[in-house]
């Protein structure tokens, strides 16, 4: 009746053609798995000036060969989840290059490792206490009134309450892929937060542990992350470019730290529960977040094939501030192909690029400080080549992306 | 001789007394018995009459022995002897009837809640999916299995029982909401594999069979793809993975308090030490900081540049 006879033949048929072929394909692979790869992320080379605690700030330099250089600098904050070397995954895909080649002066917060004595830490000390510190850091060494600010994702949300508290200090704001209206069923973590019990996670937990935290990102599409990726990674083991971008991902991927305790309680509560960012409602410390005090220029840009912010939980926040000059873009992507897909390597840093070169005028500050007072330590560390990163363990799991909008190579084996 | 045979009647009647009275004891003794699981056999939902093997035997035995002591009993001296050992067999065999009472009682409670148990298991379809099965394990675990683990604990090292027993109930509480978890990941895996056959089996009837395993596979994922999405939307899901987070949460809890305990044995600092010392430590550094700003506020330096 389901003529499985006849399946079976033509498989094994098919398997039997295909015999010669592999046989090709595995001495290709062995050939590259087992020979030298280079797999390094986060290439490009940077200071660390300014340390406070476990957190770092990275700066760029544009190379002398860049003729214009933008006047205002820029302040990236990366989300908690997973770390901001993926905007510098690989040399042909980089945010971070692509930035410096504008004319930017860079700078990058590196939120580092929470260990069990960070568990305390708010959303407050995050946003009030150590971005504050940053900024009040870049203001005082580039002798500037106003930074621009960009956030990605959880670092968004950041810099949106951010941007409200302290508008005065903040030139311009781009948000990306920034979950600011948290009551949609459109992506999956926005259900399933409804079933957290945050306060008991947290008495667990102290810190709410990377791996766990990385199951339930592949849960979010399984048969694509946790089979259909590998799938294809096992088909292209012999191109070693392949192999080469796929393993950068896989570091960065499982290259996750584990989120504060404190923060996590507050951010699942308050913002995916009760969604109180957008309402206005939202405190941190002793402060309200109204999101109508953002009255600087906003590019919002977000993904439509976002499967963990989805554009519902996106894009509402230009509705929600107070600024006139605002904008929101909608890129065909999803959220991790956003920054490292070979496709939008030309619509997404660039255009940032552009908009903030549209409105690059400086306003000085009057008063030169020489000596800046601050909470942590103004240092320089050069990383020429690659950052001394500190021991990861190999297979510790994060956000995970779409293998579809990763647009690594598309090789499959060729028919027999 | 008068005397002595006065002494040899009394003292063969004394043993006949003695005897009689052991008989009439133990008489009444299996009488209870035989009452009390009498009852027990016509407890409620108990069809069927319960015999216990050797009770007859044991009973006839007795019998015999009470009318052997009764033959040799013609002496109507009641001794103060006697009058004592009967106030002793009355209250040994009061004790002894309340105790058995009670074994028979407890027994009895577990019967009822076994019976409790069986009642539910009948009421399950083995028709019914999975998540049924699930629910009903955790209903009899909760209804009559998890109240021994309540059971109080005396003594010095109570403490110490509960977490161990606390330990085994979260325990037994995690893997059947990890089961019931992992049994509706599975659920997806077993209807992809359903849809693949029928498909292929259409696509056969037409005549459109794929050509290379690849598009097999295409087929096969993308139905997958579509069920687990389907899954992860519902909210038995979403339910079942907040009991599944919260049965974790509490195992690791229990799991660690004997960590603790041991630890602290040892005299080394438990991470409740620890999160005491982070928390003033956060404190203090929260206070110097907002210190440091308000002294650098007030400084003249600052006013100055104003």
């Amino acid at each position: 009746m389901f003529g499985s006879k006849e399946i079976t033949e033509n498989f094994l048929s098919k398997m039997a053609d295909g015999v010669e072929m592999y046989q090709d394909y595995l001495q290709n692979a062995s050939r590259v798995m087992l020979g030298p790869l280079e797999t390094t992320i986060s290439s490009t080379p940077h200071e660390i000036v300014y340390t406070e605690d476990r957190v770092k700030l990275k700066h760029y330099t544009p190379g002398k060969d860049v003729t214009s250089k933008m006047k205002t600098p820029l302040l990236v904050t990366y989300a908690l989840i997973n770390r901001e070397t993926m905007l510098d995954l690989q040399p042909d895909r980089s945010v971070v290059k692509s930035f410096l080649k504008d004319g930017i002066e860079l700078y990058m917060i590196d939120w580092g490792y929470p260990t069990r004595k960070d568990r305390y830490l708010t959303i407050d000390d995050h946003v009030n206490g150590y971005m504050d510190n940053v900024v009040e850091f870049i203001r005082k060494r580039h002798n500037v009134e106003k930074i621009n600010l960009m956030g990605i994702c959880m670092g968004g949300t950041f810099s949106a309450m951010y941007a409200s508290l302290y508008p005065e200090k903040i030139k311009n704001l781009i948000t990306t892929v920034t979950p600011t209206s948290f009551d949609t069923r459109d992506g999956l973590l926005h259900t399933w937060a409804q079933g957290i019990d945050a306060d008991k996670m947290v008495e667990t937990f102290g810190n709410i542990p990377a791996d766990l935290m990385n199951f339930g990102f592949l849960l979010l599409n399984p048969a694509r992350l946790m089979i259909d990726k590998y799938k294809n990674f096992m088909e292209n083991m012999g191109n070693k470019s392949y192999v080469e971008n796929f393993v950068r991902m896989e570091k960065w991927i499982f290259d996750s730290p584990d989120v504060p305790g404190e923060t996590f309680r507050q951010f699942i509560k308050d913002c995916y529960q009760k969604n109180l960012l957008i309402q206005g409602k939202m405190e941190i410390g002793d402060k309200r977040i109204d999101l109508k005090k953002i009255t600087m220029p906003l590019l919002n840009i977000f993904s439509k094939y976002d499967h963990l912010v989805p554009p519902a939980a996106s894009n509402q926040l230009t509705g929600a501030v107070g600024s006139k000059d605002k904008e929101d873009v909608c890129l065909a992507t999803g959220h991790i192909g956003i920054y490292v897909s070979s496709r939008f390597q030309q619509e997404f840093a660039p255009r940032i690029s552009a908009w903030l070169g549209q409105r690059d005028t400086v306003e000085e500050k009057r008063e030169k400080v020489v000596k800046p007072k601050l909470a942590g330590k103004a240092v320089a560390t050069i990383v020429k080549d690659q950052e001394k990163k500190p021991e990861i363990p190999p297979d510790i799991p994060s956000i995970h992306p779409n293998p579809q909008n990763m647009e690594l190579p598309n090789l499959t084996l060729k028919q027999a | 001789m008068k005397d002595t045979n006065k002494t040899d009647t009394d003292s063969t009647g004394g043993f006949s007394e003695l005897m009689g009275r052991t008989a009439e004891l133990w008489g009444e003794m299996t009488r209870n018995f035989i009452d009390k699981t009498e009852s027990f056999s016509k407890m409620p939902g108990n069809g069927k009459t319960m015999v216990f093997p050797g009770i007859d035997t044991w009973e006839n035995l007795l019998n015999t022995w009470q009318k052997s002591g009764g033959n040799g009993n013609g002496q109507k001296d009641q001794g103060s002897t006697m009058k004592g050992m009967q106030d002793v067999s009355e209250s040994l065999n009061k004790i002894l009837k309340s105790g058995l009472a009670a074994c028979v009682n407890t027994q009895k409670q577990w019967m009822e809640s076994a019976e409790s148990i069986s009642e539910s298991m009948a009421t399950f379809d083995s028709k019914n999916s999975g998540p049924e099965l699930f629910e009903l394990f955790k209903d009899i675990y909760k209804k009559e299995i998890s109240k021994f683990f309540s059971i109080p604990q005396l003594g010095l090292a109570r403490f110490y029982q509960e977490r161990v027993i606390q330990l085994v109930d979260k325990f037994n509480l995690f893997q059947a909401n990890f089961l019931e978890f992992l049994f509706l990941l599975y659920i997806p895996l077993g209807q992809s594999f359903k849809v693949l056959q029928k498909t292929l089996a259409d696509m056969n009837e037409k005549d459109t069979l794929p050509q290379n395993f690849n598009d097999y596979y295409q087929i096969w994922v993308k139905m997958l793809e579509e069920k687990y999405m389907e899954l992860f939307r519902s909210t038995e899901y979403v339910n079942v993975l907040g009991k599944a987070l919260n049965a974790l949460n509490d195992f690791l809890s229990a799991r660690q308090a004997i960590t603790q305990d041991f630890l602290k044995m040892s005299g080394i600092p438990v991470e409740k030490d620890l999160d005491e010392l982070y928390k003033d430590i956060y404190h203090l550094k929260k206070r110097i900081g907002h210190l440091e700003k308000t002294i650098e506020e007030l400084s003249p330096k600052k006013n100055s540049g104003k």
